[in-house]
């Protein structure tokens, strides 16, 4: 009973570590998909010197834990003479990160789209830019919507992996609270309900986007 | 700007990096910057935990608004999990720590320490059924013990052979596997083991034990400076009798 | 550039070789084309009709030869000035599906011609009344028929003025009873003195439209002439063959 009431008195403070959360999982996202978008196209040049690094990239953060590329970011750059606050430390490596995810959801996307369609476009003068941003892109992203989506809820979670740097989410606020309150079951129960109300709102949001773009 | 030119200035600029973060934070670099950068995990009450407020609070951080105020700037506080505090200290994170860390050899290799302000006693604390009750670090040999992950607890029970060592980080965490029965004790300091048992009643302290560990304020190694400051500081709150009420403040 | 009757060139092909890795499917094609002259390529499928048109506009690379457009190498004109002056229609009509049909005429003449929007919309109405389909200017392809989406790609072809029209197998993915349509507008534009390479299996089409008749098989051109010389008198074995089967 008192666990409950532990809950219910600290549920601010998860509310304001889940803003946080939403946040920085924003941000990345945005980074994620600026980078992701430029990457993925870059995995189809034929250009080597454009599809090497880019599949370099893609398979390095793909293949390593975020949890060390955070902290490879917070406590390695300052070897290099970077030095970044935990937030914007975190932003950068999980924007990096879901870039990498991203990038191979563009790809695929760009793929899926048929070969006349960047053939019309080229035909009728378009750049190769022009078409990707005119006719490729646009038809890609309405496709991989759902994928977005669920690289979004993916990135809402791993944010989580932030507090070992002490960027204070979700997850870090929930800590200082248990350790005030020691209620450890409740707490953690708050936090995933609150993750869980995140997640499924992202995921009923996208959903909504993607009706309305096949009406459109 | 010809290519060796951009050469030279991309060694500079790595070359000053590297400097920068191997020289320490002057007295006059952390005035000029205007705040102290502490360092603290502030999931250790009463030393250091979030309030009502959800404010950074408690005995340790009392203390380095002390050295703060001393030193005429604000204090920023940087939290952290403890074992990212001594690499946060070492790439210039932050200026010192103060966690209710103990004052230890591996650790004095790597960073130096102040002189002790706290004598830390280590609680053993088991579940209250009276099945099990050691008064000693030996009898938990064969027992599974949880600690927290890098704390004086951690060090102490892995240094016996013998015991099963179980390592969270978050002692809330530790309690939680006693409480489900799935280890015999945990082993912490004593002050944030006692405000867990006064909480919750199931779980009893069987035994403190004097290891003679005492906590410590730890800079970067070298940085004499600083460490002198703190070391003056803390003998002027404690002669001042600052010391003792703080003590009062969280112990009582 | 002229031939020796005194006609402009306005294409000329020389030796054109392509290759797909080992296959080669041009193996040495020469042809002229004379402005507003309307070509039909007929022959068989696999020998090399598409190929041909797209290596014109530079949608294909080709190993060998020259292609000339106005007496200069098309590999010294910039390629995206040289497609505006190319216009192309394809067998699966490649409307933009994400725009509506007014978008997918303007889109080209405002980003790549960079004339002014209004102007753009102005003509867009002006080419889908010719084509007849004024009354689906908001329409997604998605809501056309074939035979309507394939007008409209031959009027987004039109926004950018092209001085040359290729048109690959326009009429193959339609249902026959769309295909009129399609063709009615095709003459209409042959008629008008626009310049077409036109790659069909439409007979009637051929006969009636077509100054000329190129027969290309395996590679190269078999045969060409005048529409009722090849049509009713095909010198080679191949027309004839090819033409007893499609007739």
């Amino acid at each position: 009973m008192e666990a409950v009431l532990e809950l219910f008195k600290n549920f601010q403070f998860l509310l304001i570590g889940a803003w946080e959360t939403l946040k920085l999982t924003a941000f990345s996202v945005g980074i994620g998909l600026i980078l992701g978008t430029f990457i993925g196209m870059g995995r189809l040049s034929k250009i080597k010197l454009i599809n090497y690094p880019c599949t370099a990239y893609v398979e390095f953060l793909r293949g390593t834990p975020l949890l060390v590329q955070i902290s490879i970011i917070y406590f390695g750059l300052p070897q290099l003479g970077i030095q970044l606050a935990p937030y914007p430390a975190a932003i950068t490596a999980l924007g990096l990160n879901s870039g990498a995810y991203i990038a191979e959801i563009v790809r695929a996307g760009i793929q899926s789209i048929p070969k006349g369609q960047y053939e019309a476009a080229r035909s009728l003068g378009l750049t190769h830019w022009q078409s990707m941003r005119y006719v490729i892109l646009p038809q890609a992203f309405r496709n991989i919507l759902p994928a977005l989506g669920n690289e979004f809820i993916t990135l809402t979670k791993d944010s989580s992996l932030a507090s070992v740097i002490g960027v204070s989410e979700l997850m870090r606020a929930g800590q200082f609270v248990i350790s005030r309150t020691f209620q450890t079951f409740s707490i953690y129960f708050g936090i995933a309900f609150i993750y869980f109300v995140m997640t499924f709102v992202i995921s009923r949001l996208v959903r909504y986007v993607e009706r309305r773009m096949a009406t459109a | 700007m010809n290519k060796k030119k951009l050469l030279w200035i991309v060694a500079l600029i790595l070359i000053t990096g590297m400097v920068s973060t191997v020289f320490c934070q002057t007295l006059t670099q952390i005035k000029q910057r205007g705040k102290l950068l502490v360092g603290t995990e502030p999931t250790f009450p009463p030393f250091e935990f979030v309030d009502e407020k959800n404010q950074v609070v408690g005995f340790d951080i009392d203390i380095a608004n002390e050295l703060a105020k001393r030193l005429g700037v604000k204090l920023e506080i940087v939290s952290l999990p403890f074992d990212s505090l001594i690499p946060a200290l070492l790439q210039g994170k932050i200026d010192l720590i103060i966690a209710g860390m103990t004052i230890t050899e591996e650790r004095a290799k790597v960073v130096d320490f102040s002189k002790a302000y706290f004598e830390a006693n280590q609680a053993i604390v088991v579940r209250k059924d009276g099945k099990f009750e050691p008064k000693k670090f030996e009898e938990l040999v064969g027992k599974k013990v949880a600690v927290q992950l890098g704390t004086t607890g951690d060090l102490v029970v892995s240094d016996i052979n013998g015991i099963n060592v179980v390592r969270f980080q978050k002692f809330t965490d530790a309690f939680l596997e006693l409480q489900n029965g799935r280890v015999d004790a945990v082993v912490l300091d004593e002050a944030p083991a006692k405000a867990y048992v006064k909480k919750f009643p199931k779980f009893v302290i069987s035994a403190v034990v004097d290891t003679g560990e005492t906590y410590g304020i730890a800079v970067k190694k070298g940085n004499k400076e600083l460490l002198n400051f703190v070391n003056q500081t803390l003998d002027i709150i404690k002669s001042a009798g600052i010391y003792n009420k703080l003590l009062q403040k969280w112990f009582e | 550039m002229n031939d020796k009757d005194g006609n402009e060139i306005i294409i000329k092909i020389e030796d054109l070789v392509k290759k797909f890795g080992k296959l080669e499917v041009l193996k040495g094609v020469n042809m002229q084309v004379r402005r507003q002259e309307t070509i039909v390529i007929i022959g068989p499928s696999g020998g090399g009709k598409s190929t041909l048109l797209r290596c014109i506009n530079k949608l294909e690379h080709y190993q060998g030869g020259k292609i000339y457009l106005d007496g200069k190498d098309i590999d010294e004109y910039d390629v995206n000035q040289l497609r505006t002056r190319i216009g192309m229609v394809f067998q699966q009509f490649n409307l933009f599906p994400h725009m509506n049909v007014l978008q997918n005429l303007t889109l080209a003449p405002i980003k790549v011609k960079k004339i002014q929007e209004k102007e753009a919309v102005e003509k867009a109405k002006y080419l889908l009344n010719k084509v007849g389909l004024i009354d689906k200017i908001d329409a997604y392809p998605e809501q056309l028929s074939g035979g309507q989406k394939q007008r409209v790609a031959i009027a987004r072809a039109l926004m950018m003025d092209p001085e040359i029209m290729l048109f690959d197998e326009p009429t193959s993915a339609l249902d026959p009873e769309l295909v009129g349509e399609v063709l009615d507008v095709m003459k209409d534009l042959a008629n008008s003195g626009m310049t077409m390479l036109v790659v069909t299996h439409e007979m009637g089409f051929a006969k009636e439209v077509a100054d000329r008749i190129v027969f290309i098989s395996n590679g190269v051109i078999e045969e060409e002439g005048k529409p009722e010389e090849i049509l009713k008198n095909p010198q080679k074995p191949r027309t004839r063959e090819f033409l007893r089967r499609i007739l």
